[in-house]
């Protein structure tokens, strides 16, 4: 009985401590501290099935392969198209190195060679869907382009968040206001709202279907809406595996095989 | 030849069935259209075509470095009770250390312009081409192989097998042809029909040893542009084509052979802020004619250029901020071996001159194009697409807009029409208003 009181004593600390660390944090704390890794960042490779889903509710479905490696060199991106069968086989290269242009090639096996495309896309949609190349590398709350205000803590896809709100420091952002709810003991983002500078939703990103690979959680559901077009873009991962790329495959060598 | 070719079809064939580990996954194309012309004399809708045809592809990859590729394709006119079934291509791939290299029958297309590519040596186009919007060009037999370096890479070619340009409908249509008065006797006049005859006579360069086709190319970076460098000595895809004129008896007659000639080429492509921007230059041509014996009463007059000629394409291409993003491409083509649809030149004939008619050699000049492209999505399911190409000289043109819309499951149907515009007796005159209404389903 006595043993019983001692292990409720013990567990009750242990909570209030939980609780008070939890309640301390400030949100500047919270977003410094995120232990993010989207699908698409870092380095490694992942198949996905990528489905686009316009107003009226109708669907594309695309599965690609992703080799990624992303490093103080810059980000690299070799993509191809395994389905459906009218773009199977396309390719794609992007190079995006440090001090130099970004670069990107696009690789058409119907005339048996590569093209050369403006690489004008940051900012702009990754491959027709409703990600930003910089969201779907999961960079879309580089660490000092936004201050953080902690909000009231919330329950969002059956787990308890911190909840962010987000105001950029500087024209570079690429959203005026984020809203993020944070899993409190993954320190994970399970959904993000972006905002324009009128406080007008733009977008919404939910994640889930978190598994660990190589010793982090990586969501295997991501879906991307967009609330002013009414469109939503779901990244469902098929395997995904962060292991050191070689950089051959980041060459128009490959992909010209 | 063909004997040797289909026995290194079925080798290659055979080493594709010895292979246990590879698991060929079908892949390929069925498609069907209809097309109707406007005929403008008898103001009506005429039916032209109504074609069925596929692609079969069995691709796969052979470890530990490799990959063995073979296609066929066939189609078939129901209107015109005609068909045909080819092998597309035919080739194994492989990669050794810094080498990577291919042989078979395989699809070369180089440079680094869009569609228009003076450097794209070995892939033949025909004429229609053109107006189907398919400029991918045709496979040749060849070896192929590439060494790549820290910054740059070297390729060498070799097509032993001689294949030359398709002569298609298209081709004879826009040839122009000559309205004969009462008085000139028959045989006189050069005829547009036979010199398509002719060139079906014309002995064609053997294969192996010294008829081999030759090609070097060079690519590297430089400020951020990929660049390009390459010689080819090889074949004209179409003959050479001289006519020969008798006056006692009056008679005309067509020789041709296919002259050995080399290019040298160079293609650059890159960025410039937000847009594409690339220039492919080539410049080169065939070997003369051989200088002939003056026979009295006679006169040999070329059809096609004589001489070196320079042709090039610059271009870019854009993508306005509208909806979900126009994309529009300009391209400027120069072709100093005359008119992008007339491979010859007919002889200018006087009737007027007296009872023979006078007929001096037609006049090669360079021309020049402007070729436009805008795409739009108008939702991810359809696409909005023009085409229009327009001589400077020529001083007309055609357009082609079409829609495309893409069902589930790889299918899709696309509405275009092809229409010629421009001045009076332009050169893309004879080019009737064609709507074209195609299904494929790729699997």
């Amino acid at each position: 009985m006595r043993i019983r009181k001692a292990l409720l004593l013990l567990l009750s600390i242990l909570l209030l401590s939980s609780v008070s660390y939890a309640a301390d944090r400030s949100g500047q704390e919270i977003l410094d501290d995120l232990a993010f890794s989207n699908v698409l960042s870092g380095s490694g490779v992942a198949e996905l099935n990528l489905i686009t889903e316009n107003a009226r509710g109708q669907q594309r479905k695309y599965s690609v392969k992703v080799y990624l490696k992303s490093d103080d060199a810059g980000d690299r991106q070799f993509l191809e198209y395994l389905s459906p069968a009218d773009v199977r086989g396309t390719k794609f290269l992007s190079l995006n190195l440090e001090g130099q242009e970004d670069q990107m090639w696009l690789y058409l096996p119907a005339i048996g060679r590569e093209r050369r495309i403006a690489s004008h896309m940051t900012g702009d949609s990754f491959m027709g869907t409703d990600f930003t190349y910089e969201e779907i590398g999961g960079n879309f709350a580089r660490s000092g382009e936004y201050s953080a205000e902690r909000l009231a803590d919330e329950v969002e896809g059956g787990v308890t968040c911190y909840v962010l709100d987000l105001t950029a420091l500087s024209d570079a952002a690429l959203y005026e206001r984020i809203r993020m709810w944070v899993w409190q003991t993954e320190n994970v983002p399970v959904k993000v709202e972006f905002l324009n500078s009128a406080g007008v939703l733009q977008k919404t990103l939910t994640l889930s279907d978190f598994r660990e690979v190589a010793g982090e959680l990586v969501p295997h559901s991501v879906v991307m809406a967009d609330n002013v077009k009414g469109t939503r873009t779901i990244l469902e991962i098929l395997s995904v595996s962060e292991e050191e790329i070689s950089e051959d495959v980041f060459t128009v060598r490959y992909l010209r095989r | 030849m063909k004997r040797l070719m289909s026995s290194f079809t079925v080798l290659l064939l055979v080493m594709a069935l010895a292979l246990p580990a590879l698991a060929f996954i079908p892949q390929g194309e069925l498609n069907g259209g209809v097309s109707y012309e406007w005929n403008a004399e008898d103001k009506k809708l005429e039916h032209t075509s109504t074609r069925t045809g596929f692609r079969l592809v069995l691709e796969d990859y052979v470890d530990p470095a490799g990959k063995l590729h073979f296609s066929f394709k066939g189609w078939y006119d129901w209107k015109d009770k005609e068909g045909d079934l080819a092998l597309d291509q035919l080739w194994f791939s492989g990669y050794m250390g810094d080498i990577d290299y291919s042989l078979g029958r395989q699809l070369i297309n180089w440079g680094t312009a869009d569609g228009f590519n003076p450097t794209s040596y070995f892939a033949r186009m025909d004429a229609n081409a053109l107006f189907s919007g398919d400029m991918a060009g045709e496979p040749t037999w060849a070896g192929q192989a590439t060494y790549y370096g820290q910054n740059f890479s070297l390729t060498a070619v070799a097509a032993p097998y001689f294949e030359p340009q398709k002569i298609d409908a298209e081709m004879k249509r826009l040839m122009p042809k000559t309205e004969l008065p009462p008085h000139i006797p028959p045989g006189l006049v050069p005829d547009a029909d036979a010199v398509f005859e002719a060139i079906e006579e014309v002995d064609k360069p053997k294969a192996f040893g010294k008829d081999t086709q030759w090609a070097l190319r060079a690519e590297t970076q430089l400020a951020g542009f990929d660049l390009q460098a390459s010689y080819f000595t090889g074949y004209e895809p179409l003959p050479g084509m001289e006519m020969t004129i008798q006056m006692f008896p009056p008679n005309t007659s067509f020789e041709g052979e296919y002259r050995r000639q080399s290019f040298v080429g160079l293609a650059a492509s890159g960025t410039i802020g937000s847009a594409g921007v690339w220039a492919e230059v080539a410049y080169g041509g065939p070997e003369p004619f051989a200088e002939a014996d003056d026979v009295p009463g006679t006169m040999r007059i070329p059809l096609s250029i004589n001489e070196k000629y320079l042709q090039a394409v610059v271009g870019g291409d854009y993508t306005f901020a509208v909806g979900t993003g126009l994309l529009a491409q300009i391209q400027y083509i120069y072709r100093g071996q005359g008119s992008l649809l007339m491979p010859y030149v007919m002889p200018e004939i006087d009737f007027e001159a007296g009872p023979i008619p006078s007929i001096e050699p037609g006049e090669i000049k360079p021309a020049s194009y402007l070729y436009g492209r805008f795409a739009y999505d108008v939702n991810p399911d359809s696409t909005l697409d023009l085409v229009v190409i327009y001589g400077l000289e020529e001083k007309g043109g055609i357009i082609r807009p079409a829609y495309t819309y893409r069902f589930p499951n790889a299918v899709q149907a696309e509405l275009s029409l092809v229409a010629s515009f421009g001045k009076e007796e332009n050169v893309f005159e004879p080019i009737p208003t064609t709507a074209r209404l195609g299904v494929s389903y790729k699997f």
